[in-house]
């Protein structure tokens, strides 16, 4: 039976080209109206050094998850190969470098290595490419050659890509990787079977490959961003690095500060100034930001933090994936300081959700924090090109009365005071990171305390219908009601889909803002279902915490272990036996 | 060190070899090196595989779970190119070597293709392995007639299921004799009336001169007769030979087949055949012999991997002639008179 996906692992070491492999492999299936999900996985401490493994997910469905398993494994070096051996699907291919003319001890072979349901393909990688183009470059494309003809691929679209690619680099350069790639694909010598890939739908709309660190880029430049400050930090810097590149074409600008103090500093410099203004960082970086973004909440200065969540506490596992920041980010704050808590699930989300967080930053003058991760952050996924093209512009409530009768915080229904830009002519703009009265004087008595608080709060409900309420899929009446947020949604949904189809009674809920709570929504999902269970890939429960402690609600927590993204059976493992039947 | 074994070929004889060898020795390491991509199958069911009547996993020697529970390393889709005696080493075609204490070559025989015949080999079809047959099995819903030629299992079998799937076939032996394994007399005639009985075309003392594809996938055959006969499938067998080229420089002593004493040994020490790759002395004939068929080399193998383990050698039991079913009958034949 055709398979309706397929995984496909690049492995080698510096120089070898796996990110590249992968970067093709998926450029190749978009052509033919796959759906691709790229996920890399690389050393922590110098990229380009040591064991690089690129992963595709290859499908005729949508794909926001990493797989079970791997079916087919590219060695482009054998060592890292046998090493990643023990990581494949029982049944899966291996693709390997031959190496003619040097006999190898079984301790270096991979077919050795290999499980007795693998099939070990030994391809002449390097002596192909010596052969072609007389260096070893491009022996990753010799695989691809082969792989592509293992899967009964056309060329044409591996063509088309190899000609994005190298075109630019000249004729030569190009014509040598067409004839790298044919090389692989005529390669006879080793029997092997055909795995049947089912025929995608034919490509519709135009689809382009990003990453969520891609897709935030356009975002807030669509967003009208105009000052990025930042302190470099995986899995967030290319942000910063796209940004450097691309605001100032459109007239903003970026500063490489410091450190992540400085950089929160400029940010709400810039949006005291009235300028759309971000910062992007990770766990570390975001607990260095935290005296500042209570100035933020205080003193009611719009902030859009991006914080790209890895494994932690302190520096952890930079290039790991962990859903660990939630705690730091809602409670991340002294004194009563609330701030908006976004996550988006997925790639394409998080251009939505960004542009969100700067509306709703700016309309209510407060503080958002998006959290990603290295999943969405780093990894690359095909979106319709649609939909990077939505604009945003300011949301600012313009203040409109007389100049002298101006108050910066006045207090309102909604909690929403209107703004001026300080230093508009006639208008008195006064504010203090100490509490203070309407006007922006410092006032510390207690009924004005108590009177500010509950403004600054009262914001929070105004904003809700700005938001993303929470999304529901499947019963209304599901027995047991699962929620999860973040990247490891994905999973957690083609877990669950999963479980539907063995006949459990399942309601999903998918929440991608945290904070506030669309309450009213909530508290009906919690009272209609008989159990609930909380997902995420944290030790502590973090959700599953907050979410218990607001609602009073009982519900089972289920932790996905850090470091790798989750796989859809990960989570029906860890669900399954929690369900009511 | 553990003892390393190596066995060369998953057939029938090289599987229960591996299988006698662990039930002696529970801690050795035993690998397997099949040139072919697919799980160890009978060859004997072939044609139910091209009458559509069993699937691939339905003729396996062995369940999919045995290879990790009996702790075998099969190692398929890798052929063994040469062995060093001396060295105690195999080389396989991915350039690796593996090491042996004791080794079995457990090969088989393969269809050769007639020497006259060989500039038309890509429009030849064979019938040997698996892969074979699904690509008959595949032929077959637009396949209105096939020209055999040859005699011997391989090609009646085949005869057999193309007619049964209302293929017109026409059968051309160059001789009057339509069996290898020698029949008597007897036997061959009532072979002949059992193959006219089947409705298929025999064509006696004539062979194949030339065959040219007119179409992509049709062939015009002409005969030395002169006749020319249109099919979508040929057939072409001069006999079998058994696969131990690999083994030409090694000093292992070869005829057609690896040599080798009633303990199945071959002249080299702890380097053993068995099956259809494997030629022993037969007493009753006189001269060594190859023997031909599973439940033969299913025995070999046992025997060959029970000495390759244990302390005392045992000797094989040399049979009599044993039947097989050709067309629904039994049939006594050996092979190479
Ligand atoms: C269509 C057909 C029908 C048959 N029907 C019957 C029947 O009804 N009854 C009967 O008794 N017999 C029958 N036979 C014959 C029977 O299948 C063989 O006698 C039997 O398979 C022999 O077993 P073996 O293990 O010696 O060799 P094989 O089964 O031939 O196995 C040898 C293996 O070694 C592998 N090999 C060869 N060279 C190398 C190398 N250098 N490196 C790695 N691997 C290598 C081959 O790929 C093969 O898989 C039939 C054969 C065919 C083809």
């Amino acid at each position: 039976m055709a398979r309706r996906q397929i995984t496909i692992q690049t492995c080698g070491g510096a120089g070898d080209g796996s990110v590249a492999t992968g970067a093709l492999i998926a450029r190749a299936a978009v052509k033919l109206g796959y759906s691709v999900l790229v996920y890399d996985t690389f050393p922590a401490e110098i990229r380009g050094f040591g064991k690089t493994i690129s992963e595709v997910r290859v499908s005729v469905e949508e794909v926001t998850a990493r797989a079970d398993a791997v079916d087919v494994l590219i060695g482009l070096n054998n060592v890292f190969a046998i090493e990643q051996i023990k990581t494949l699907a029982e049944d899966a291919v291996i693709i390997y470098d031959s190496l003619p003319g040097i006999t190898v001890k079984e301790s270096e072979s991979v077919p050795h290595f290999a499980g007795n349901y693998m099939s070990p393909y030994g391809v002449p990688l390097e002596h192909t490419a010596q052969r072609v183009t007389g260096r070893k470059l491009g022996k990753n494309v010799v695989a691809v050659g082969f792989l592509a003809k293992l899967l009964g691929l056309p060329k044409e679209p591996f063509h088309q890509v190899l000609k994005e690619l190298f075109l630019r680099k000249g004729e030569k350069v190009l014509s040598q990787n067409i004839a790298l790639f044919d090389e692989g694909y005529a390669y006879e010598e080793v029997e092997y079977r055909l795995i049947e890939l089912e025929k995608a739908p034919p490509p519709g709309e135009e689809r382009v490959i990003i990453s969520g660190n891609d897709a935030m880029t356009r975002a807030a430049v669509n967003a009208s961003l105009a000052v990025f400050a930042g302190y470099p930090i995986t899995p967030a810097s290319k942000l910063m690095e796209n940004l450097a590149k691309e605001l100032p074409r459109y007239g903003g600008i970026v500063v490489q500060t410091e450190d992540e103090i400085a950089a929160i500093g400029a940010v709400t410099g810039a949006w005291f100034a009235g300028k759309r203004a971000m910062t992007a960082t990770s766990g570390p970086g975001l607990s260095l930001m935290s005296e500042i973004i209570n100035l933020g909440v205080m003193t009611e200065t719009p902030l859009v933090i991006v914080n790209a969540m890895r494994g932690g506490p302190s520096t952890g596992l930079p290039t790991k994936v962990e859903q660990a920041d939630l705690n730091i980010a809602l409670w991340g704050g002294h004194g009563d300081s609330p701030r908006v808590v976004l996550a988006p699930t997925n790639i394409a989300e998080s251009y939505a959700v960004l542009q969100d967080a700067f509306d709703v930053a700016e309309k209510y003058q407060t503080p958002v924090i998006v959290l990603t991760d290295k999943f969405i952050a780093m990894s690359h996924t095909s979106v319709p090109a649609s939909i990077l093209e939505e604009k945003r512009g300011s949301t600012r409530l313009e203040y409109t009365g007389p100049p002298e009768a101006y108050r910066r915080f006045a207090i309102t229904e909604t909690g929403v005071s209107p703004w001026v830009v300080p230093g508009t002519p006639g208008i008195s703009y006064t504010t203090s990171g100490l509490e203070h009265d309407e006007t922006g004087a410092p006032g510390y008595d207690v009924p004005n305390h108590v009177a500010m608080t509950e403004k600054r709060f009262r914001k929070f409900r105004a904003m809700l219908g700005d938001l993303p309420a929470p999304v529901f899929e499947g019963p209304e009446d599901g027995k047991n009601l699962v929620v999860s947020w973040g990247s490891s949604f994905g999973a957690v949904e083609e877990g669950v889909k999963r479980l539907w189809n063995d006949g459990y009674s399942i309601r999903l809920c998918k929440m991608t803002t945290i904070f506030p709570q669309h309450e009213d929504v909530m508290r009906g999902a919690f009272e209609r279902a008989e159990k609930v269970i909380v997902v995420e890939q944290n030790r502590f429960g973090q959700l599953a915490k907050f979410l218990k402690g607001y609602y009073g609600i009982s519900a089972d927590e289920v932790h996905l272990p850090g470091g790798e993204p989750p796989s859809p059976g990960e989570v029906t493992e860890a669900v399954k036996e929690r369900l009511l039947v | 060190m553990k003892r390393s074994f190596v066995i060369v070929g998953a057939g029938v004889a090289g599987i229960s070899a591996a299988k006698a060898i662990r039930a002696v020795e529970r801690e050795c390491e035993i690998t397997i090196v099949e040139e072919g991509i697919a799980f160890p199958y009978y060859r004997a069911a072939l044609g139910e595989v091209v009458l559509g009547k069993k699937g691939p996993e339905e003729i396996l020697i062995e369940p999919l779970d045995f290879y990790d529970r009996a702790c075998l390393r099969l190692r398929k889709g890798q052929r063994v190119v040469s062995v060093s005696v001396s060295g105690r080493y195999v080389y396989l075609s991915n350039n690796e070597r593996l090491r042996f204490d004791a080794l079995l070559v457990a090969t088989g025989r393969r269809e050769v293709i007639p020497a006259h015949l060989k500039k038309y080999a890509p429009h030849l079809s064979t019938f040997s392995t698996l892969e074979d047959a699904l690509k008959i099995r595949d032929a077959l819903p637009s396949l209105k007639a096939a020209l055999l030629r040859g005699k011997g299992f391989n090609a009646l079998e085949l005869a057999r299921v193309l007619v049964k799937s209302g293929v017109q076939v026409t059968l051309v032996t160059p001789d009057k004799r339509l069996y290898y394994p020698a029949l008597p007399d007897d036997e061959n005639e009532h072979l002949r009336n059992l193959i006219r009985e089947a409705g298929i075309q025999l064509i006696e003392g004539d062979d194949v001169n030339r065959v040219e594809e007119k179409n992509k996938g049709l062939y015009s055959v002409e005969l030395l007769s002169g006749k020319t006969v249109e099919c979508g499938l040929v057939f072409a067998s001069g006999g079998f030979a058994p696969n131990v080229s690999f083994l030409k420089n090694s000093g292992i002593y070869l005829n057609q087949g690896v040599i080798v004493d009633d303990y199945l040994q071959s002249t080299e020490e702890g380097i053993f055949a068995a099956g259809d790759c494997a030629e022993i002395y037969h007493p009753s004939i006189g001269r060594y012999w190859v023997n031909l068929g599973h439940p033969n080399a299913a025995r070999q193998g046992e025997v060959a991997g029970r000495n390759m383990a244990g302390e005392a050698m045992e000797r094989l039991e040399i049979e009599k002639m044993r039947p097989y079913t050709i067309f629904g009958e039994q049939l006594y034949a050996r092979w190479w008179d």
